[in-house]
């Protein structure tokens, strides 16, 4: 291992889960590795039944894989009961005590550890500074609404200072504004302290907005690990590409193939030059193109794929334009709206398609 | 089906109100259940010696009653062996409870839950005869004639009236806070003392109470378990049937009926509260 290597906090090793047996079979992780490094924000991100909360919950020991092992700072804890690992948990529901109180609720797990009286008050007092609740120290839980609910869990789950902080959606009860600041607030907590944060979620912007890197999850595979930009600009998938942001796909036919880029011809004639993924692709490839990443030109400007708008929709802050190429190819683009508005293009109109520099990745499928 | 799917369509529902001679039958039902026990109330206020004839208000079956010390033992007895019978059913209540609701699923689970609510299900007399033929056999080996073969046949046939609401409780209760409380260091044995138990205890106390109102007012099994001189209250009443029969049967009766209604609000009032809060 090289010295520059990032200490690792987490690493599930080879782990499956399979619930039932026989017909009833389902198997909610095949065969996940992954590594999460200390003081990293690392989020599960897939759709509901991926099998990211079932890897959180075996993190946090509430389930055992059926094969595999998971390891904190290196050491085998797959069957250490939940109250031996120092791994505190947010959980959906917040799961909070509904007969103590806010500060009750906060010292419960630096009771459990034993600490000493004073310490135990004077973290307390501190945790709830930190998520601004310590006018309601001593409301009980049900005095107090959803997103301070969210704070008081946060608090509990950080004050005995775990060395891993597991969070199980927990910004999905909240309104559309309380997620937004809670998102903000995640983040510096997690800079703050300086504790690794597992969060999962099916929610990209969530995602895209507060990890360090993400897993992309589907059917219990991990489809994808990396940083945001590389997850939304170097999709390795077409599920990937379409399950972050918003994708166009195409059909081409590589025709080269130059250090990392490949030329593609498309069932319109037209060559489009389009980033390659992990290995060399041969024939019949699909590529995806964001639709904030299209240009929209005058029909018959050289380089630009003719075509014709089928449909306008205004978005606000941009119009998505629905256009259809002469291949036949369906396609939307995103364009910024200006101070003047954006009427240069409208329905029925022909007008010609162009691709950003980069913008075409080829998907490995 | 398609009938009263048009009916809701059209926006009437089915009422009580519009069947033919619905309200006489509610009527003669709710008087069968409660005019004897109105007249039983009535008449232990009666100044006379007579269950059937008034002679003028007096409350002085009561002081009878009172005064009466075979009465006073039967309901110290009675006391006894219901506070007795009530925990220890209540305790093998929760335990039950808690081994049928939070366990993963194993085999013979309902196999579990049908024995442990037998008592619901068994004709009590042929608990009773059995109780009595098992104890009788442990009477002869030990020699042992006290009140422990009552609360120990009481206690094994409240189980279930304890079980049901404990269960109840169970059951609405997020077991993310057991998992929640786990996170958290708790041993189990902390987690249950510290979060489960606590936020059981109305189901708790309401199984108690109901245990508590069974065990009071039982005459068969005590009648048959029963040693020379142990009769509990409702047995007393028995034996005082088959002789004169006076208004202080009334006046018992009447007490424990506010006895037991107090105990049965409190039931209600704790499980309703459950509903109020889910937690």
């Amino acid at each position: 291992m090289a010295a520059q290597e990032p200490a690792i906090a987490i690493e599930a090793n080879r782990v499956s889960k399979v619930f039932g047996s026989g017909q009833n079979e389902v198997r909610a992780l095949d065969d996940v590795s992954v590594k999460i490094r200390q003081n990293e924000f690392f989020t599960l991100l897939g759709p509901s039944g991926c099998g990211k909360t079932t890897l959180l919950r075996m993190v946090a020991g509430f389930e055992a894989p059926t094969a595999g092992t998971i390891l904190l700072d290196g050491e085998d804890i797959t069957a250490t009961p939940p109250n031996h690992r120092p791994i505190n948990t947010v959980f959906q529901s917040y799961a909070l005590f509904p007969h103590l109180t806010v500060a009750q609720n906060v010292a419960f797990g630096l009771e459990m550890l034993g600490k000493p009286r004073k310490e135990i008050s004077d973290t307390v007092a501190r945790m709830l500074a930190m998520v601004r609740m310590e006018q309601l120290a001593n409301r009980t839980t049900a005095q107090i609404s959803g997103g301070q609910q969210q704070r008081v869990a946060l608090a509990r789950a950080l004050a005995p200072r775990p060395k891993v902080l597991l969070l199980d959606e927990p910004l999905s009860a909240l309104d559309l504004k309380l997620r937004k600041e809670m998102q903000i607030e995640l983040k510096r907590l997690q800079t703050e302290t300086g504790i690794t944060f597992i969060f999962v979620t099916h929610d990209q912007e969530e995602a895209l907005t507060m990890s360090d890197r993400i897993a992309v999850m589907s059917a219990g595979r991990i489809l994808q690990i990396g940083s945001p930009e590389d997850i939304y600009n170097r999709p390795s998938g077409r599920f990937v590409a379409s399950f972050i942001g918003e994708s166009n796909f195409f059909e081409g036919t590589v025709q080269g193939v130059k250090g990392d880029t490949a030329e593609i011809r498309m069932p319109s004639g037209h060559v489009i030059k389009a980033r390659l993924g992990k290995g060399k692709p041969e024939g019949s490839v699909t590529f995806a193109v964001r639709p904030e990443h299209i240009r929209l030109e005058q029909f018959g400007i050289e380089g630009t794929i003719p075509a014709k708008v089928t449909r306008t929709v205004y978005f606000g802050t941009d119009t998505h334009c629905h256009l259809e190429l002469d291949g036949g190819e369906r396609l939307v683009a995103r364009l910024q709206n200006t101070v003047g508005g954006n009427a240069a293009y409208d329905t029925g109109m022909r007008a010609g398609v162009r691709f950003d520099d980069g913008a075409a990745q080829v998907l490995i499928d | 089906m398609a009938e009263a799917n048009r009916a809701a369509k059209k926006g009437k529902t089915f009422s009580v109100k519009t069947m033919p001679g619905f309200t006489t039958v509610a009527m003669i039902c709710f008087i069968v259940l409660y005019a004897p026990i109105v007249t039983l109330v009535i008449y232990s206020f009666n100044a006379g010696n007579s269950i059937a004839f008034w002679e003028g208000f007096s409350i002085r079956w009561y002081f009878i009653a009172l005064e009466n010390t075979v009465v006073q033992e039967a309901a110290l007895r009675s006391l006894i062996i219901a506070t007795a019978a009530a925990a220890i059913a209540s305790t093998v209540a929760t335990m039950a409870a808690i081994a049928t609701t939070r366990t993963r699923p194993f085999r013979g689970r309902t196999a579990i839950y049908l024995m442990i609510n037998q008592p619901l299900m068994v004709p009590e007399i042929v608990t009773a005869v059995a109780l009595l033929i098992f104890f009788a056999s442990i009477k002869v080996a030990t020699g042992y004639t006290g009140l422990g073969y009552l609360i120990i046949a009481h206690a094994a046939f409240c189980v279930p009236f304890a079980y049901l609401p404990i269960r109840a409780r169970l059951e609405s209760m997020d077991s993310t806070l057991e998992a929640a409380a786990a996170d958290l260091y708790a041993t189990p044995w902390q987690a249950f003392r510290r979060i489960t138990l606590p936020l059981l205890a109305p189901g708790i106390i309401a199984g108690a109470m109901l245990a508590f109102v069974i065990s009071l007012d039982d005459v068969i099994i005590t009648e048959f378990v029963k040693s020379a001189g142990q009769d509990t209250l409702p047995t007393y009443m028995l034996g005082q049937l088959r002789r004169a029969i006076t208004p202080e049967v009334n006046a018992i009766s009447t007490a424990l009926l506010v006895l037991t209604l107090v105990l049965l609000s409190v039931f209600f009032v704790l499980t309703r509260d459950r509903r109020a809060n889910p937690d």
